[in-house]
């Protein structure tokens, strides 16, 4: 096992330079891990966002518009100066800011129905219309309530009691455990295809490269091993490192999430991370089998991983991306992985479907086995020529 | 002596094509790859009917209800809803299709069930439930308006009526609020920062125990100090060669907007280049390191300075804002990409120009620290 031991001695050569990748990347996939999740339980509740109100009535109507917001929402309180404020809306900080004008209250009363408040949110958006839409509701019915000979505080109260007392939502699930799941697991997976791409590429590849030198490659060839022997220690060499890679991602993964890591739709994303492991092995052979410089190695997996990750989904989530987009994506291996990983975790449209997991999972190993003959073919013309 | 100095660090630079790569072809691949991935953001984010099933129930009066879903789900610019009217299996088996939000139930109150699985769409879930709410909120209070003060039945029937427009919708700026900017503005953040493999090189060429071409210079009759400054000077325009390279292929060919003063981008770009510059040089004149230890923690460092600013996540400025606020301020890559947001956003030059003027304030301190690191050595031995 002359070969095997020498894989790893380059190997350890090579590491100072892989531990810095292997750093930054495990610190940003557990950092973009814990930015993507919020919100994540299974009874309904209404989607809390957090908007910023600014009361310059001081009056009961006004207070109760507060409360009615702080009971739905998060109020964040952020200093009142357009310049902050501008900002914490543009990076969606905070979706919405009222302002709640002087002079509120005796409008609401005299039952006007204009230009109550002013508002400042993202032009169009979702979020902006939901609150516009709570709002207007709420001070409608107060108003309602006003024009039907309520005092403002029996309307306010007559609203907070119906509000508090009714359940109007019921939420229901199709499948048992999908729901009780933590779902920050699938956004560690979510990045993971990134970093393999990457890491394999330009850790991998310089150490095979090395056995491709000419010099070495003769002294290698005129051995006393045969042929089947060392192509079989090397690729036993290159399984190992890529394992290795692997199980080091799963065993920080574990110290972080624990045990929602081996729930059943986890161990699914899993197995399902290991075929994507087996893809980006083949590719790294493939793009080994090109005579190429450390320096190409790294340009060629910082290339490729991060112009698959964008076209198939792995860092803007696939419901975002474009038809156009999406059809071109199908023709590469992370497509499937992530949009399996999505069914997985419930973020896309598809309904869970173990028969789609299981297509899902072929398709990705053919994608290994072709990039693997690929690599073959490669490899014997290349020695035909030279 | 500082024009042949200047040029011939200039054509090395060109020449090396793992910079070239990394200089210019990466920032231009991945600006194509936002543009590619960030498409459908702004579309993800703007309000579309809500698709729902309606079950309506037998009962004779349903207070309207069909008659509202209808008039909510007329096709137009306020359309609301996108209602199918089905059975109650069918209802279910389209939610769990997930080709409905949720399932909106007719009766006294009306009631809305929704899939625990579909989480992503949390908005419109919600968005249904305050409608749900609001809808059964009018009834209990025309009910209880009935009940406790029925001589004001008709005023308070009239009032729910009216037309409603209590919101005024104002901004704080014209500019584009498109959150997807954000990540072009670090993109050329980060690619300003990449000046700094410059100036790794500008410092190895020159110290005797770096590179051959540093002992060879160190024994020539050239005033040192001069010749670094050339080698520095070279790697700016250089890096802002191959920024603004980026820059305009964004702005032209990308239709990326950065506002309408080309002249300023190209000049926060410029001061951007002249910082990654200084940092690279402060760091390469520290030790004995490798080069390629150098440019591993030079990548390091660029790499978290923009994930802070916001290159992977758009919102971490503010996070960061809120944590450590005076990191904001100091960090080159959240400089470069708030001057870009500064013009975009804002009128005035103010924030711009301290943006620029820190920026400015950390070159000085960078280029001051290298000097000190690299003056006056002298080799026994090498």
């Amino acid at each position: 096992m002359q070969l095997f031991k020498a894989f790893f001695k380059i190997a350890k050569h090579n590491l100072p330079a892989i531990s810095i990748y292997f750093l930054i990347y495990a610190a940003m996939t557990f950092l973009l891990g814990t930015t993507s999740q919020k919100n994540m339980d299974a009874n309904f509740q209404s989607k809390a966002l957090d908007i910023c109100v600014i009361d310059e009535d001081h009056s009961t109507a006004s207070e109760a518009v507060v409360a009615y917001l702080d009971s739905m929402h998060h109020l964040v309180e952020v200093e009142n100066d357009p310049a902050v404020l501008q900002d914490y809306l543009y990076y969606r900080y905070i979706s919405y800011v009222l302002t709640i004008p002087e002079g509120f209250e005796e409008k609401l009363l005299a039952g006007n129905t204009s230009e109550l408040f002013t508002d400042v949110k993202i032009p169009g958006s979702s979020t902006g219309y939901f609150v516009d839409q709570q709002l207007s509701e709420y001070v409608q019915t107060l108003q309602l309530y006003v024009s039907g000979g309520y005092t403002l505080k029996d309307a306010i109260s007559a609203v907070n009691t119906t509000l508090s007392e009714h359940e109007y939502v019921t939420s229901i699930t199709f499948k048992q455990d999908t729901v009780s799941e933590r779902k920050e697991i699938f956004y560690f997976y979510q990045y993971l295809p990134y970093i393999f791409t990457v890491l394999l590429i330009s850790g991998l590849t310089p150490i095979i490269l090395r056995f491709q030198e000419k010099e070495i490659h003769a002294r290698i060839s005129c051995s006393s091993e045969p042929f089947i022997n060392r192509s079989f220690q090397i690729v036993l060499g290159s399984i190992c490192y890529s394992l290795l890679t692997w199980l080091l991602f799963h065993v920080l993964a574990t110290l972080v999430y624990g045990d929602s890591l081996f729930s059943t739709n986890a161990l699914y994303a899993m197995l399902n991370s290991f075929a994507y492991l087996m893809v980006a092995v083949s590719i790294t052979y493939f793009a080994s089998s090109f005579a190429i410089s450390d320096n190409v190695a790294h340009m060629i997996g910082n290339t490729i991983g991060l112009g698959m990750s964008f076209l198939c989904g792995g860092f803007v989530p696939q419901s975002m991306l474009s038809e156009g987009v999406l059809k071109v994506a199908k023709y590469l291996p992370m497509y499937w992985y992530l949009r399996a990983n999505n069914m997985l975790a419930g973020f896309s449209k598809d309904a869970f479907d173990l028969h789609f997991y299981w297509t899902a999972i072929g398709i990705q190993l053919l994608f290994a086995a072709a990039f693997l003959a690929f690599a073959l073919v490669a490899s014997r013309m290349r020695r035909q020529n030279a | 002596m500082f024009i042949r100095s200047f040029y011939y660090t200039f054509l090395q630079l060109i020449r090396q094509k793992t910079m070239l790569f990394w200089n210019l072809c990466f920032p231009l691949l991945l600006g194509t790859m936002y543009n590619v991935a960030f498409g459908g953001l702004a579309a993800d984010e703007a309000f579309h009917a809500i698709p729902v099933a309606v079950v309506t129930t037998e009962v004779e009066n349903d207070y309207g209800f069909s008659d509202t879903i209808r008039l909510l789900s007329e096709e137009g610019e306020d359309q609301f809803l996108d209602a199918t009217f089905t059975t109650e299996e069918e209802a279910h088996s389209l939610l769990e299709k997930k080709e409905v939000i949720g399932i909106l139930y007719g009766g006294s109150p009306i009631t809305l069930t929704v899939s625990a699985e579909m989480t992503t769409f949390k908005l419109e879930q919600s968005i249904l439930s305050a409608f749900v709410e609001q809808y059964n909120l009018n009834i209990t209070a025309i009910t209880d308006i009935a009940v406790n003060h029925p001589e004001n039945l008709s005023d308070a029937i009239r009032q729910l009526g009216l037309k409603t427009d209590y919101l005024t919708e104002t901004s704080y700026s014209d500019g584009n609020l498109d959150e997807k900017l954000t990540y072009f503005f670090n993109l050329i953040a980060m690619s300003c920062l990449y000046a700094y493999m410059s100036g790794i090189v500008a410092v190895t060429n020159s110290q005797a125990n770096l590179s051959a071409l540093g002992a060879r210079r160190c024994i020539s009759p050239v005033n040192k100090m001069l010749s670094l400054f050339a080698e520095l000077c070279a790697g700016i325009l250089y890096q802002f060669l191959c920024t603004a390279t980026s820059l305009l292929y964004m702005i032209f060919v990308l239709k990326i907007d950065f506002g309408s003063e080309l002249f300023y981008v190209l000049l926060a770009a410029f001061v951007g280049c002249t910082t990654g510059v200084s940092a690279g040089f402060f760091i390469g004149s520290f030790g004995k390191m490798s080069v390629g230890m150098k440019n591993g923690i030079m990548m390091a460092i660029t790499m978290i300075c923009s994930f802070l600013s916001g290159l992977m996540v758009g919102g971490m400025r503010i996070l960061v804002a809120q944590i450590c606020p005076w990191f904001n301020h100091v960090n080159p890559a959240a400089l470069i990409s708030d001057s870009f947001y500064a013009l975009s956003v804002y009128r005035s030059h103010d924030r711009y120009f301290l943006n620029l003027a820190t920026l400015l304030v950390l070159s000085a301190l960078f280029y001051l620290g290298g000097f000190l690191l690299v003056r006056r050595k002298k080799y026994a031995a090498l």
